[in-house]
């Protein structure tokens, strides 16, 4: 937030890291996951591959993970079955994303959400 | 994997948004009272209890008198109110002792302010209540330090959204239906036609990045710092963006408070001609309804056509379709591989105004009974008295609160330091806005706004 500029609002920056590529996570490298679980019949090389996948993003988040808590040390985490979920409203995301890409993090290995509330009750 | 960068947040939400957000709480506490003067109409009882009135006076030495016998009824909706209130906020998160003894505060000053505005010097020069209100708070909030236990009692959003849900009951479902297409047809003209003309200046003319021309414009257009939020949010406008547009949409609020109304008294508009006008061209609910409230019925009947049914519940339809359009276009060429993550439709049921519902279903529940009694029999005027009566006799009391807090919490001082070319931008999009609201509310559609005020009024 710049000097001349009061807050009006809170900022709630939101950032996801899927273990999965869900239904609006969209990548080239399409996730074994979205065959298979349309599929009836797998095959253990199939199985396989998705482990691979799995374990590739779960190491891919806990490094975001990690960076995000280096950058700030006040975040809400919640840990879901499909990924890792980390808000705060203590930090601009305009001020994470540098310190994230500093790190080497590309854009690609999260998702940012910014969520807006009324900094006062008012209209 | 590319960088999502517009909301479809769904880390949150759900079946607990059920209790914890206070759209829900304002449709279950105004759906309540009104299932509430059912029962007790159906045993042949009323609300009345719960409902004072302060009578209009000349003379002073009369209200001690007025007051004693009002004071069991102010009593007992002090009571009332205070604890659904309190339930409400502490389920919601906030401190119940904080929250009492500033709902406290805020109830005698409602009394006060009632009292004020009903002394016949005051409504001779246009001080009713809901001015009486916004004047009091204004001058209080924006001169005394306001104590945190007193901000706790300051709920504008709830109390308004309440208030709405209550004025159902007294809108017909039928006129709904029947005005409800011309008041969206009126809206939507003027919304977009707002919202391009302030994204066009901001772009083109002032070079503002797109996400905040953007956010202006909702805030301009659609349904005032509600707005801003919901499409700052989409197009992941900067939190300085976000702030520059609330603030804004405060401003001219505010100024819209007294200036519409002044005109359209001075003009001589009917009341259902103020009530679209004030519906189309104020930036706020809350601010809307103060400003409504200074002329009668038909006018709260015209700018709740125009602003919840024309232009609220569209919210979530814009939210999606500008986050499309910050995906499709306006990143097109900073996502790294070309992909990028797309909207759900499920922003549109995100961003609904969930208290819409229940004034929705209000009007629904009260029309359907007063069929199923008889228009015009002696059943459909019981329901008409003690459930649309008092439903309208609470809303007002809710409404005086939501007043008292928009002045109290209207605090210039702590607005954004704006910026001129935001400033100029939105103030375009202000004079396109009300040049349009009074063509369309005054010369194309004064007949048809007229009647509607004329004979909607439940």
């Amino acid at each position: 937030m710049s000097e001349q500029v009061k807050p009006t609002c809170i900022q709630t920056a939101c950032f996801s890291l899927p273990f999965y590529e869900a239904g609006e996570w969209r990548v080239k490298e399409k996730s074994p996951w979205k065959h298979l679980k349309k599929t009836e019949y797998y095959s253990a090389e199939e199985v396989r591959d998705l482990v691979t996948y799995l374990d590739r993003n779960v190491q891919s988040a806990l490094e975001v993970m990690n960076a995000l808590l280096e950058i700030h040390d006040d975040w809400q985490i919640t840990l879901k079955k499909d990924g890792i979920w980390m808000e705060t409203e203590t930090m601009m995301y305009e001020d994470i994303l540098p310190e994230l890409d500093k790190r080497g993090i590309a854009k690609e290995r999260y998702i940012m959400y910014s969520e807006y509330t009324r900094k006062w009750g008012m209209i | 994997m590319a960088e999502a960068s517009n909301n479809t947040k769904t880390n949150g939400g759900g079946l607990k948004s059920l209790y914890l957000k206070e759209d829900w709480w304002a449709v279950w506490i105004g759906l309540g009272i009104i299932v509430i003067a059912f029962i007790a109409n159906a045993m042949g009882g009323n609300l009345k209890m719960f409902t004072p009135s302060i009578a209009g006076f000349d003379d002073w030495s009369t209200v001690p008198a007025d007051l004693a016998a009002q004071a069991p009824k102010l009593i007992a909706l002090y009571i009332a109110m205070l604890i659904i209130f309190t339930i409400a906020s502490t389920i919601m998160g906030r401190k119940p002792g904080h929250f009492v003894a500033g709902f406290t505060l805020l109830f005698v000053m409602a009394v006060i302010v009632q009292i004020l505005g009903s002394w016949s010097a005051a409504k001779a020069v246009n001080l009713e209540a809901p001015v009486m209100a916004l004047i009091v708070g204004m001058i209080i909030g924006n001169f005394v330090k306001i104590p945190e236990w007193f901000e706790a009692g300051m709920r504008t959003e709830f109390y308004v959204k309440t208030g709405i849900v209550l004025m159902g009951a007294t809108l017909p479902f039928t006129l709904i239906i029947e005005s409800g297409p011309v008041a969206f047809a009126q809206a939507t003209v003027i919304a977009v036609s707002t919202f391009l003309t302030i994204y066009w200046v901001g772009t083109r003319a002032f070079k503002l990045e797109k996400p905040f021309a953007a956010t202006l414009g909702a805030g301009g257009s659609i349904c005032g710092v509600s707005a801003s939020i919901a499409i700052g949010s989409s197009v992941n406008a900067k939190k300085d963006h976000v702030s520059v547009s609330i603030s804004m949409v405060v401003i001219w609020a505010t100024i819209m408070v007294f200036l519409l109304p002044f005109v359209c008294k001075a003009m001589g508009y009917s009341d259902g001609v103020a009530g679209a006008l004030i519906g189309t061209s104020e930036f706020a609910d809350a601010a809307g309804v103060a400003a409504a409230g200074q002329f009668g019925d038909g006018a709260m009947t015209t700018f709740t056509l125009m602003k919840v049914v024309g232009r609220d519940i569209f919210v979530g339809v814009w939210a999606f379709i500008l986050a499309l359009i910050s995906v499709t276009s306006w990143e097109k060429d900073t996502a790294a591989d070309g992909t990028r993550q797309k909207p759900s439709a499920g922003v549109i049921w995100e961003r609904f105004p969930k208290f819409v519902l229940g004034f929705f279903v209000a009007s629904i529940i009260v029309t359907l009974a007063i069929m199923a009694a008889g228009t015009g029999t002696e059943a459909a005027t019981a329901i008409d008295d003690n459930v649309s009566g008092a439903a309208k006799n609470l809303r007002t009391w809710v409404f005086v609160l939501c007043f008292l807090c928009i002045g109290l919490t209207t605090r210039f001082k702590e607005l954004a330091a704006t910026g001129w070319k935001p400033f100029a931008t939105f103030t375009i999009g202000v004079a396109v806005n009300v040049v349009l609201g009074f063509i369309m509310s005054t010369i194309i559609l004064n007949d048809y706004w007229t009647a509607v005020g004329n004979h909607g009024v439940a």
